[in-house]
């Protein structure tokens, strides 16, 4: 089994050792928003399943985090042969102190470059049931761009909208499953099918689910409009929740603003550690959703033999 | 903004009333349950706060009696305030009730009790600030919701003025401020402490442009406030859509035509709306409960596959929105109806 270091790094009390308790340790979210967890004192260090890998997490202390911005030491051990560095940081320290935490990602992005760790560097921005918002869609989507264009970087970093409200828990579950399942090979060659797949083809997004009814792969067009994606994870959790045979029942879902046309096939046939396939589109209706569907189907045949 | 009380005997809620949403009673008995060691220990103060994801709890525990009074309130709630004011609850309760709490049956107390909830929700003063450049319009709506004359005149307003809504059982105070450029400095004083900013612009572009200074500024003076757009003046031939003015400030934008009469009830509604203020506080607020349940059965019924019905309550929503005053939210609606009504025929 393939091994991937995956590094918890943020802000005091900002919930790394929280959510790392809920997704791998199966404690109540409710009970720990009650009765926040102590500082962690040291590295915290476990190792986890998922699908086809192994997970060796390391969580580090919040109150350290400073001085781990500036010892090379201290940054070898902790990053050294890590596949992903995700910085977590909550709603309101973005609202009153942005700056900071600007310049902690971009201190993590020069570390990571210096050291040539070729660690993916991912952002958690937690706590979002703060931010109450008729349009919260558009909104999130407005400060991703805001966060991408404040850091100045080469290229565009990967954002997570995350929550552990009741409501919104499916965002944790999401971001980690999206988040691993980019060092599993057989789901990499899934989306690289699927972008192939998908190239000519306008507003139409897709996913691929885990047994866990986690979204493990995203791919959308260029034109896709993201600020419906926030309405379209609660939905696809809220259809799973459900029994398998009602997903498929209907052939259009609501996604705050949109209706988009839809398409669920099952793909467990091909690899135990895939689901379904959902594609959503605005504007292919169901030939056209069958044949990239039926497209994707070939492709992955192809590959297994 | 108090938004739930809860009063808890024997680890049972006997009463709760709901001004806004807040936490829902099965989540909050799970959170009762939490801190009922906490809040029930001979060690400690009597009173005790617990932050629940939007909500802030405050909780008044009486050992003896196994009795628990619990206010949700929002982040933007003086604690130093509520404090008596959940004293002066228990109190109350317990002169009505002390001496037989074995034996009452508090469902049909409900009446009684409202009474004098009501009367505490009544001391923390929802504060609505109505911000803007000078001109919009914002002593028109204030004067408007207070059933005054509407100048025709434009007669700068110095310094501000509030006006009450009495609805039943929340009292809303609309405080209205000078737009003049000069007061500036005050912007950020005045909005401290408003459960909602309600920022109104003339719609014009210019105005628009100015009018981003204000969200700013809100979210340095309160950070966790509801905002929403008031764009007025929609009448007039160059106004600029609401969906334009959504996309330009960022913000949830509804229309308005502060002269015209149904304003004064469309603003309440706007309001009501903002804060999610629970309907059965006033019957003005019969379509949004209307609204929010049709959308509901709309989403049921697309789920179901059930196309014809879908269309029905996607249409009706439509008007509904409109009666709101929520444009884009109805155009939202109009499309949805439209395009899932080819697939009827």
């Amino acid at each position: 089994m393939l091994t991937k270091r995956v590094a918890l790094v943020g802000k005091p009390e900002v919930g790394k050792t929280t959510i790392k308790k809920v997704i791998f340790e199966g404690e109540d979210p409710n009970e720990l928003v009650l009765f926040p967890l102590e500082a962690t004192i040291g590295i915290k260090y476990s190792v986890h399943e998922f699908m086809d890998l192994k997970i060796s997490l390391l969580d580090t202390p919040g109150q350290s985090l400073p001085i781990l911005l500036k010892d090379e030491d201290k940054q070898l051990t902790t990053f050294e042969n890590t596949g992903a560095i995700i910085y977590i940081f909550d709603y309101p320290t973005w609202i009153s102190d942005s700056q900071d935490i600007i310049d902690d990602i971009k201190s993590l992005y020069e570390i990571n470059k210096k050291h040539k760790f070729e660690a993916k560097l991912i952002l958690f921005l937690h706590k979002i049931d703060l931010l109450i918002d008729k349009k919260i869609g558009s909104k999130l989507d407005l400060i991703r761009k805001q966060i991408n264009r404040q850091l100045e970087l080469p290229e565009d970093l990967t954002i997570y909208f995350t929550s552990l409200h009741p409501n919104l828990v499916y965002t944790i579950y999401n971001a980690i499953s999206h988040t691993f399942s980019t060092f599993s090979e057989a789901t990499v060659n899934l989306e690289e099918i699927i972008k192939k797949s998908m190239q000519n083809l306008t507003k139409t997004i897709c996913f691929v689910s885990n047994q866990d009814r986690n979204l493990i792969v995203q791919v959308s067009s260029t034109d896709f409009d993201t600020s419906t994606l926030y309405y379209l994870y609660e939905r696809i959790y809220e259809e799973s929740k459900l029994s398998g045979e009602t997903i498929s029942v209907a052939k259009f879902i609501s996604a705050g603003p949109k209706i988009l046309y839809k398409l669920i096939v099952d793909l467990s046939s091909y690899n135990a550690s895939f689901k379904n396939l959902l594609v959503f589109s605005e504007t292919l209706q169901e030939e056209d959703l069958n044949n990239l569907v039926n497209n994707i189907k070939k492709a992955l045949e192809q590959n297994s033999i | 903004m108090l938004k739930q009380v809860y009063i808890i005997l024997n680890d049972k809620i006997i009463y709760h009333r709901s001004y806004s949403k807040g936490i829902n009673a099965s989540l909050l008995i799970n959170v009762y349950l939490s801190i009922k060691s906490e809040a029930f220990s001979s060690i400690g103060d009597e009173i005790g706060i617990h932050d629940f994801f939007e909500s802030r709890i405050l909780y008044l525990a009486d050992r003896d009696l196994n009795l628990l009074f619990l206010f949700v309130l929002g982040f933007s709630d003086d604690i130093e305030t509520a404090k008596p004011l959940i004293k002066r609850l228990r109190n109350k309760f317990l002169d009505s009730f002390k001496d037989n709490m074995a034996n009452v049956d508090f469902a049909a107390k409900n009446e009684e009790i409202k009474v004098f909830v009501d009367e505490i929700q009544r001391n923390f003063r929802v504060k609505i600030s109505i911000v803007g450049l000078s001109g919009v319009g914002k002593t028109t709506i204030t004067r408007l919701i207070k059933s005054e004359e509407v100048p025709t005149e434009h007669i700068p307003t110095i310094t501000g003025k509030v006006a009450t809504i009495k609805l039943e059982g929340v009292n809303l105070y609309l405080w209205d401020f000078a737009g003049q450029d000069q007061f500036d400095y005050l912007w950020e004083k005045f909005m401290t402490g408003s459960d909602a900013i309600l920022l109104m612009t003339d719609s014009t572009q210019s105005n628009i442009e100015k009018s981003k200074n204000f969200i700013n500024i809100s979210s340095k003076a309160v950070p966790f406030a509801r905002i929403a757009i008031i764009a007025n003046k929609q009448d007039l031939p160059h106004a600029i859509s609401i969906e334009e003015i959504e996309n330009v400030i960022g913000q949830k934008t509804y229309a308005m035509v502060a002269i015209e009469p149904g304003s004064r009830d469309k603003m309440i509604r706007i309001i009501a709306d903002l804060l999610d203020l629970n309907p059965d506080v006033s019957p003005l607020f019969k379509p949004i409960f209307e609204r929010d349940m049709t959308a509901k059965n709309a989403q049921k019924a697309l789920e179901e596959g059930n196309l014809k019905q879908a269309v029905m309550d996607f249409d009706k929503l439509y008007s509904l929105c409109n009666e709101i005053g929520d444009e884009s939210k109805a155009t939202e609606y109009k499309k949805k109806a439209d395009k899932l009504r080819i697939f009827t025929i």
